[in-house]
């Protein structure tokens, strides 16, 4: 009997194969809970503001340090500008990120920076509707505390300013402040430099009516985030450990494949092609970014990310197709097209989000999407379409289940009428598919609980004198049962050679290869691949 | 300022040993700067004295902080009778006993303080915010070559921690420091207590925000951080705490606090405690640092605290019609341009005898 090295295999062994890749998977879990710290920092910036005192007649551009050396002329706040009768446009709100003492890293990976308005009622001064706020921000970088800025990106924006006021608009409530939405503001995928020099004005026009109608600005607040260094080192490590081990049995998984005499089935194809996107993924290019200050390393993540993404939900419909045992040929690419078009759609639309969003940003930092109408519509209309497209194939991967299901318990009712060949042909395929479904159910039920939980949670517990990671755990924990997904997949998938060799009798579910000769006569090659290949290779061979 | 020392001096000198605390030391947290304050706590030794000596940054910060809490005081208490008025002897007085008011000072002078270090954090005044101590993880993280400073390597590995613990530590160091260890009395435990009251206020109602910004912006990874609550609302949580102030009184061993009353739960820690009833406040009084009402502004259709009738003590007002400039018809900006026309304003006061 011959097939995939699952069917082959012993329960005594499989069940080795099993403890062992738990033990991986639990190993995956506990270095992210124990070793790494938490995925990413924020970290909150208030904004000094700054005076400027040049009037703008200063040909260089200058900048403005909110504390240490060669700091800006401070006021604490605006009634001392009005008091100084300093205006608007020469106020410079400066934040230097990080804050004193520290320094930024490559290891950061990447860096968010999220804007904030705080905003006091005033009863003749309120926010109107629709506000919009321009914001012209520079950015500028150094890499020793005593050298010069040098300008990084320099933007006129514009965000819409969406605050309300929980409490009634009245007098004796002047001075609360009011609830504003988190603004985007900046994001960089690449931390190459120590230290960053934010400075934002609010220039004033009333004839062009920028920046009126804002309420009354009391602070400006940012948040800085960025992935802690100690996560990226260990998740580096873990790709740095991964790569070869899928790589190693993609290559022996592919040997296995060429050596058969006959061409490889569109399954193995398939499996093959995601160890490719899997390995895709886990080469660690971004040992690159730490030396090198490649922006485009943030969005190039996301594609692999994607691809994988896209190939993992194509391999279950492929696989759920190739198990439907319905008298069909497959066994073509082009017969799911419309399982897979739906995929195909949906990580397009993503990828123009993305594109248009970190796209953008390589070149404007700044740059948000979110920040216009017709963007917010545009972003939303490709999420949404996005989201059809999701629903819309698990609405085919369902049915095609549901389908396989309906199959088997057909099958199974006239199995005992079998010869003993085709009832072990059908058991096989039944076996191979309900192990998989299985399996699939296990890795997706724990990828979803593990996402909820990292979501309830404050990111970390206490176990005793161990702080457990949680959402660390989540990451390199379902990162690695991905991984070991793949790898268990191309392992037990993989055709066994026990087909080559003689010993027909070793399998705990022997055979007869007199009777499968018959088989190629009475059923048709539609069946699951491993099998269906060896019967096809037979066929031609005859 | 040279009599606000004197007047320190003449406080120091009389105040019982082991008061915890500053102001009643330095007089009025309103009108002093660090130089004074740290010339006056040399005296008193101590954390108070080192802190000085090495961050007079962080003191200028817990300065502000005062100030932003005696403010905040001044906002609540607008309408009572003692309205947290901080400009003459009779604050200090205050401070020395053991009533309401004097709990809701010191809970909010060191909610204050919480409130401004925390904030100077994040604006980068001070140089030793999250990072000064280790984290507990640290010990796992590898040694960091590279890291120039204490904590950098902590930095880099998996960030610093929370400023409020930082602004909670400091505000402690400073308020709590007491003159001689191991003596206390009730009002020293009972002062204690509403400083920590104070403090948690601030730091157990950080507000939580969140950002996702994982694969097209989906929650797979998510960020949260916390914020600083508003000062305002600390204050209303302290005036709440302060009309539901618990009594308590020492137990034999003098080193608890028991509540005063049967079937009363004991005060939690957010709780406000005292252990004396509070003077009426309706007449000037030395002893008690009662400035009384008279010549404060009441309402006359109000009836609660602020109405003349409770304000006044019963003693009467008189209406006084004052025409008040007062700007009208403004055009704003975000900043620092008011383009107002002045209109006159015929006010209505009654004004308490």
């Amino acid at each position: 009997m011959a097939g995939a090295i699952i069917e082959n295999m012993s329960t005594k062994k499989l069940v080795i194969v099993g403890i062992v890749l738990l033990l991986f998977q639990a190993f995956a879990f506990m270095v992210g809970g124990l070793i790494a710290p938490s995925p990413t920092t924020a970290v909150h910036y208030l904004a000094t503001k700054c005076v400027d005192n040049q009037k703008g007649h200063l040909q260089g551009r200058k900048w403005f340090m909110p504390w240490g050396p060669n700091q800006c002329d401070k006021i604490r706040d605006f009634d001392e500008a009005m008091a100084k009768r300093i205006e608007a446009n020469n106020i410079v709100f400066s934040v230097h990120i990080p804050l004193p003492n520290k320094e930024m890293s490559p290891w950061f990976q990447f860096m968010l920076v999220i804007l904030q308005f705080d905003i006091a009622f005033k009863l003749y001064n309120q926010i109107e509707d629709k506000a919009m706020v321009t914001i012209d921000v520079s950015l500028a970088y150094r890499d020793d505390t005593v050298s010069e800025w040098t300008e990084m990106a320099h933007s006129l924006e514009q965000r819409k300013l969406s605050c309300n006021f929980t409490t009634a608009k009245i007098i004796e409530n002047e001075g609360r402040y009011y609830e504003c939405d988190l603004l985007p503001f900046m994001e960089v995928g690449t931390v190459s430099h120590k230290y960053y020099l934010v400075n934002i004005r609010l220039p004033v026009n009333e004839r062009k009516k920028v920046n009126v109608g804002i309420g009354e600005i009391k602070d400006i607040r940012l948040v800085g985030i960025h992935q802690n260094g100690g996560f990226t080192k260990v998740w580096f490590a873990m790709k740095t450990f991964l790569t070869p081990s899928i790589l190693i049995i993609m290559i022996w998984y592919w040997r296995r494949i060429t050596m058969m005499t006959r061409p490889p089935v569109l399954l193995e194809k398939v499996i093959f092609a995601l160890g490719i996107s899997m390995t895709f993924i886990n080469i660690p290019v971004e040992w690159f970014s730490i030396g090198f200050d490649w922006t485009w390393m943030l969005l190039f993540g996301d594609i692999r990310q994607g691809i994988f993404y896209a190939m993992l939900l194509s391999f279950w419909i492929i696989f759920c197709g190739e198990h439907l045992m319905d008298q069909t040929e497959r066994n073509r690419f082009s017969m799911y097209w419309k399982q897979v078009g739906p995929i195909v759609f949906g990580s397009l639309c993503l990828f123009i989000f993305d594109m248009c969003e970190r796209g953008v940003q390589l070149t404007n930092p700044f740059y948000s999407i979110w920040a216009s109408d017709v963007g917010t519509e545009l972003a939303m209309a490709f999420i949404i379409v996005a989201g059809i497209c999701a629903c819309l194939y698990f609405l085919f991967l369902c049915f095609m289940v549901f389908q396989v299901f309906r199959n088997i318990s057909g099958k199974r009712t006239s199995l005992p009428a079998m010869t003993k060949a085709r009832r072990l042909h059908y058991e096989g395929l039944i076996f191979r598919f309900k192990f998989l479904m299985l399996v699939t159910l296990a890795c997706a039920a724990m990828t979803v609980i593990f996402f909820i939980i990292s979501q309830v949670n404050e990111g970390h517990w206490h176990w005793g004198d161990y702080t457990v990671q949680i959402n660390s755990a989540f990451f390199t924990g379902i990162y690695g049962m991905w991984n070991l997904y793949v790898f268990a997949l191309m392992f037990l998938y993989a055709p066994s050679h026990k087909r080559y060799g003689d010993e027909q009798s070793s399998g705990d579910q022997g055979g007869n290869s007199g009777e499968d000769i018959q088989l190629t006569t009475t059923i048709t090659h539609a069946d699951g691949p491993t099998e269906v290949y060896r019967m096809m290779g037979k066929e031609s061979q005859e | 300022m040279r009599s606000q020392y004197q007047l320190a001096l003449f406080f120091i000198l009389l105040c019982p040993v082991n008061i915890i605390g500053m102001w009643w030391a330095v007089g009025s947290p309103l009108v002093m700067d660090p130089n004074s304050i740290c010339r006056k706590t040399k005296r008193l030794g101590s954390k108070q004295a080192d802190l000085c000596q090495n961050h007079p940054e962080i003191v200028s910060e817990v300065v502000k902080g005062a100030r932003l809490g005696v403010r905040e005081c001044q906002y609540q208490f607008r309408f009572r009778r003692w309205n947290c008025t901080s400009h003459n002897k009779y604050f200090g007085k205050i401070l020395q006993q053991d009533i309401r008011e004097t709990a809701f000072v010191y809970a909010i002078t060191a909610a204050g303080v919480t409130h401004a270090v925390t904030q100077a954090c994040s604006m980068g005044e001070l140089l030793q915010c999250g990072c000064e101590a280790p984290p507990p993880r640290q010990a796992e993280a590898p040694p960091v070559v590279d890291g120039a400073w204490d904590g950098g390597g902590a930095w880099e590995w998996g960030g610093c921690g929370d400023d409020v613990e930082f602004g909670y530590e400091k505000s402690k160091q400073f308020m709590d420091a007491k003159r001689r260890k191991g003596k206390s009395d009730i009002r020293t435990l009972i002062d204690l207590h509403n400083n920590e009251a104070g403090r948690l206020a601030v730091k157990n109602y950080m507000r939580t925000e969140c950002k996702c910004h994982g694969l097209s912006g989906s929650c797979t990874l998510r960020t949260c951080w916390k914020k600083l609550p508003r000062f305002r609302e600390v204050g209303n949580r302290l005036l709440e705490r302060f009309n539901g102030a618990s009594k308590v009184m020492g137990s034999n061993d003098g080193k608890t606090l028991i509540p005063v009353g049967q079937n009363i739960k004991a005060p939690d820690k957010q709780d406000l405690i005292y252990s004396a009833e509070s003077p009426d406040f309706c007449l000037p009084n030395r002893k008690t640092g009662s400035p009384g009402t008279r010549g404060r502004t009441c309402n006359s259709t109000a009836l609660d605290v602020s109405g003349c009738d409770l304000l006044c003590c019963e003693r009467g007002y008189r209406d006084e019609v004052v025409v008040l400039e007062e700007n009208c018809l403004c055009q704003f900006h975000w900043c620092c341009v008011v383009q107002c026309k002045k209109c006159s304003v015929r006010k209505e006061l009654s004004l308490c005898h």
